[in-house]
């Protein structure tokens, strides 16, 4: 079971109590709050104006109106006109373009220079290190006006929680205020999944709400019942850890007492959650501080219509964009996920094996409008791979800036020019907010994998080949953990005594990318959901996870889909533990025990993903004797070879968190991308380079490419055999036409199985989940396998 | 028309053989080229034997065409498929990999799909009409073309690609 004790007097948490300045010092005389206590004159000021106004019965919004009112009006002439707000002139735009630009530059400059300095608040390597924030900009309606670079998967999940906030009527109750601070990461109202956290800031003025900034993190730990920031362990909100829906936290820029020593007691990791918190609430003020003095330069009236006109413009950059880029029709795919919990679960209601279905039907149209349709997807489950609606429109957004809006401009526009069916009850769209959402990437990665399948489909009929993208590994084995510094190990950090140490680097972010239709996906390299992370410096992970080392890092051969153009290659690490009291280490792995989805014309998925550990061993032995030691498992099975001890292979990539003592060690491996095009064209002189470069085997180039030869591993050279190599081509072909047979005959077994139920328990039990999740996916199901309602 | 460096490009993304500096700043970069769906459909046609007009590529050897019989999947080898109404995969040959010794073709020992476990019947009884595995007759595929026809005019206005 994992264990978060903390002993000795210098934790984590104190050190965050001395930063945090929570607690006075004896000397010091209790400071008196007054009235208006906010040392930003001009939001002090606006809080003067806002509250006068209030008082007299006036509303925050524009025009006096009331923020509900706008929403209103918004979403109605939205609909009307099929244009952002009814606006169908870009009015600031056509007088005066550069000016129009410039004002945009500067927003999205602003957003970015929040981010690009207010990381350096935090203490957490996740956020400082691998740039796991964003910031965005909303109006006051909620909408998304321009986001910032790092984890754009948050351009909307915003606005979800603005919007509820404005439904739920906070500017007459709960009251919204300059100087206020909001939190959500409540991922039900707006959020991907729940240790993200957002910090809101209402920028104001005149007495108006002119916009919200917003900056989201990715926190090490939020409590909960296991460590890690992405738990596959939990199966309900009760389990997640800390919750802030939409709640006030903070008014006069500072922070309420109560809520900083709620992070002080609630979380594994205080001090990140603090400065986290801090770096959050930096960036926000610096936005306000921009919009201000943009206000200051144009003019409150302009600014409002920029807004505006930039979401407008953002609606039609992505009608254009599909227009332009994609084939017109209906693209259909499905991912499926495993989630074998059935020897790894705690609770009883998660030990069981299941397996998610994940259709994805697109409809490109003529006018550049789109719409994403998951009829047909699972129900939502006891596990904490639910993935909200703002979830899914998030994985939807990360997308699309990589494939179709990779010049900056993305905003909520985009969401006008979409339309979205996550299936209520389903999922993704979950319609019980006490459920797990710890690990919606679960969910969302591999959805996704089909809807890249799809929009590179449109963009290949269309000639641009160059966009394809054939999927990519799913960012797991994510090691995550925590323990706790014995003794000895204090002596050389002596101020780290008894602390926690979190364990969750960010390796994760560096998969295989797919291929494209022109060239190889990128080795080691990819994350779906932040274009620009990376896996961080082995030293700065040691700096933080105390009780860990990494033994190496290094390519796991054979982990790249086949293909004429190959998916980018994973990669494989060795950890071990040294100078714990207690330890515990857990994996989380995507994909598991089955393929997520094939690769692309006719192209082959990136290899699964596995574990083995091993406990009780002669590491130090071996370390004392300069002996051999695990540097990874390539081939599988040769880990075993370097060290002796209990050591634990399973198939199944996952498992729960297991305690580690000193010199135990961890194996864990990067995915590969999948692949596209048959491996047979993919030109020699390629494939003998994968294998000096050790992305693929002698034995595996052989088996897939027909390439044959001597690989000399010392020297790296491999010596082809160019005309066995021809022999093995050929024979390839005929084995493929031997191999095979009609599609009539195949339906007519596979039929037979359907009507049977001759299939894995899993499976069969997936698609029942689907068919009673929608009537539709049942009867084309049945329909498809002549089925007459037998079958499972 | 696109000018003659594009059609240079174009040919290189279909033949694999752009380098990454051309890829990264002239060819992933915006804006795109507007006359690509055409120079790309043109260069196509140069490249297969038949005389069918290419309406669009559907992967690396399957194209839509045009023809007497209206627009069909037609293979760079010559093979007609289908009518584009229907689903060309119901008109190919299927390979499926389920034996642990097939997987091990392509992935290494546990870097595949866990090995078919032996079916368990998963509580519903089987179906008392299922017939025997073994049939594969004439008879049997037409059956399935049947099958297959009333679904497509059922379900499958759409274009599968």
């Amino acid at each position: 079971m994992p264990r978060s004790t903390r002993t000795g007097s210098t934790t984590c948490a104190s050190r965050a109590r001395e930063a945090t300045c929570c607690e006075r010092r004896p000397d010091q005389r209790p400071r008196r709050r007054p009235l208006v206590s906010i040392e930003n004159t001009k939001v002090g000021a606006e809080k003067r104006r806002v509250t006068d106004k209030r008082t007299n019965g006036g509303e925050i919004g524009w025009d006096d109106q009331s923020l509900q009112r706008m929403l209103a009006d918004t979403e109605r002439l939205t609909e009307e006109t099929g244009y952002y707000r009814g606006i169908e002139d870009l009015a600031l735009k056509e007088e005066d373009r550069f000016e129009y630009e410039r004002l945009y530059s500067r927003l999205r400059g602003a957003l970015v220079s929040a981010r690009e300095t207010a990381l350096h608040v935090s203490a957490s390597p996740i956020v400082r290190e691998i740039g796991e924030l964003c910031f965005q900009i909303y109006t006051p309606e909620g909408d998304s006006i321009a986001v910032s670079t790092g984890i754009i998967v948050h351009v909307h999940t915003g606005s979800l929680a603005i919007k509820w906030m404005i439904d739920q009527d906070y500017e007459h109750d709960r009251g919204i205020e300059p100087g206020d601070v909001f939190c959500n990461n409540d991922n039900d109202l707006g959020n991907v999944h729940t240790t993200d956290v957002h910090t809101i800031v209402p920028i104001f003025h005149d007495g108006e709400l002119v916009a919200w900034a917003d900056g989201v993190t990715h926190e090490a730990d939020i409590g909960g019942a296991s460590q890690g920031h992405t738990s596959i362990v939990h199966t309900s909100r009760f389990e997640d850890g800390i919750y802030a829906t939409c709640e006030k936290i903070g008014e006069d820029d500072e922070l309420y007492q109560d809520w900083k020593v709620r992070g002080e007691r609630a979380t594994r990791t205080p001090m990140y959650w603090d400065l986290d918190e801090k770096c959050r609430l930096a960036g926000c003020h610096m936005i306000r501080e921009a919009v201000h003095e943009i206000i200051e330069d144009v003019g409150a009236e302009t600014f409002k219509q920029f807004t505006r006109e930039a979401v407008e413009e953002g609606r039609r950059t992505m009608e254009s964009r599909v227009q332009e880029r994609l084939f017109p029709g209906t693209y259909r795919s499905t991912s499926f996920a495993a989630l074998p919990l059935e020897e790894e679960g705690w609770k009883p209601e998660q030990k069981q094996d299941t397996m998610h279905h994940l259709p994805v039907e697109m409809e490109i149209r003529a006018d550049g409008t789109m719409s994403l349709d998951m009829e047909g997807t699972s129900s939502q489950g006891d596990h904490s791979f639910n993935a909200a609606e703002g979830s899914m429109t998030g994985g939807l957004w990360v997308s699309l800036t990589q494939c179709l809006l990779h010049d900056g401009k993305v905003n909520d526009g985009s969401h006008y020019a979409l339309e979205t069916h996550f299936p209520e009850g389903s999922l993704t769209n979950p319609d019980d907010p006490q459920l797990s959402f710890h690990a919606p990437w679960g969910t969302i990665m591999p959805a996704f994998q089909a809807v890249w399948e799809n929009v590179s489909q449109g963009f290949f009929a269309r000639g641009f080949r160059e966009e394809v993208v054939t999927g990519y590994s799913e960012t797991s084995n994510s090691v995550q953990g925590g323990g706790t510094l014995m003794e000895s190990m204090a002596q050389i950090i002596p101020d780290e005594v008894g602390d926690y140490f979190p364990v969750s680097p960010f390796d994760l972010s560096c998969q295989g990318l797919g291929a494209s239709a022109v060239r190889d996906g990128l080795d080691y390299g990819y994350a779906m959901w932040n274009p620009e992370s990376d896996m961080g410096d082995i030293e700065e992970w040691e700096l933080v996870q105390w009780g860990t080392q990494y033994l190496s890092r290094q390519i796991k051969t054979d982990s790249a889909g086949h293909g004429k153009y190959r998916g980018g290659s994973g990669w494989e690490g060795v950890m071990t533990v040294m100078g714990t009291d207690d330890c515990t280490l857990y994996k989380a792995s995507q994909p598991d025990v089955t393929f997520s989805k094939a690769g692309m014309s006719g192209g082959y998925p990136g290899s699964t993903k596995y574990a083995v550990r091993a406990h009780d061993t002669d590491l130090a032995d071996r370390a004392r004797e300069g002996d051999p030691y695990p540097v990874g498992d390539t081939p599988p099975g040769t880990f075993e070879e370097h060290i002796d001890g209990d050591v634990t292979r399973t198939h199944r990539g996952n498992y729960f968190p297991k305690e580690y003592d000193n010199h135990d060690v961890m194996h864990f491996q990067m995915g590969g991308g999948p692949g596209w095009g048959d491996p047979l064209e993919r030109p020699v002189p390629k494939v003998v380079g994968d294998v000096e470069d050790e992305v693929y085997s002698p034995d595996t180039v052989e088996s897939v490419y027909g390439v044959v030869g001597e690989f000399d591993e010392k020297h790296r050279d491999f010596d082809l055999d160019e005309p066995a190599t021809e022999a093995a081509r050929e024979e390839i072909r005929e084995r493929r036409r031997e191999a095979s047979e009609t599609f009539e005959e195949f339906y007519e077994r596979e039929r037979e199985r359907v009507a049977d139920g001759d299939v894995a328990d899993v499976v069969a039990g997936m698609y029942r989940d689907a068919f009673d999740m929608s009537e539709a996916f049942e009867t084309e199901f049945h329909d498809f396998w002549d089925l007459d309602g037998s079958g499972f | 028309m696109a000018s003659e460096t594009d059609e240079r490009q174009v040919a290189q993304l279909i033949d694999g053989e752009i380098g990454w500096s051309e890829l990264r700043n002239d060819v992933l970069p915006d804006p795109k080229d507007g006359e690509r769906f055409e120079v790309t459909r043109r260069l196509l046609e140069e490249r297969v034997d038949f005389e069918n007009p290419i309406l669009l590529p559907l992967n690396d050897h399957l194209y839509a065409v045009g023809s007497d019989r209206g627009r069909i999947v037609k293979c760079d080898c010559g093979q007609e498929f289908c009518s584009l109404d229907e689903n060309w995969k119901h008109h190919a040959r299927v390979r499926v990999r389920e034996a642990e010794a097939d997987h091990r073709e392509i992935y290494p020992e546990y870097q595949t799909s866990t090995p078919s476990p032996p079916a368990t019947r998963s509580g519903r009884a089987s179906s008392p009409t299922s017939t025997p595995s073994t049939r594969s007759g004439s008879g049997s595929r037409r059956r399935t073309h049947d099958r297959i026809q009333r679904y497509n005019r059922t379900n499958h206005t759409r274009i599968h690609l």
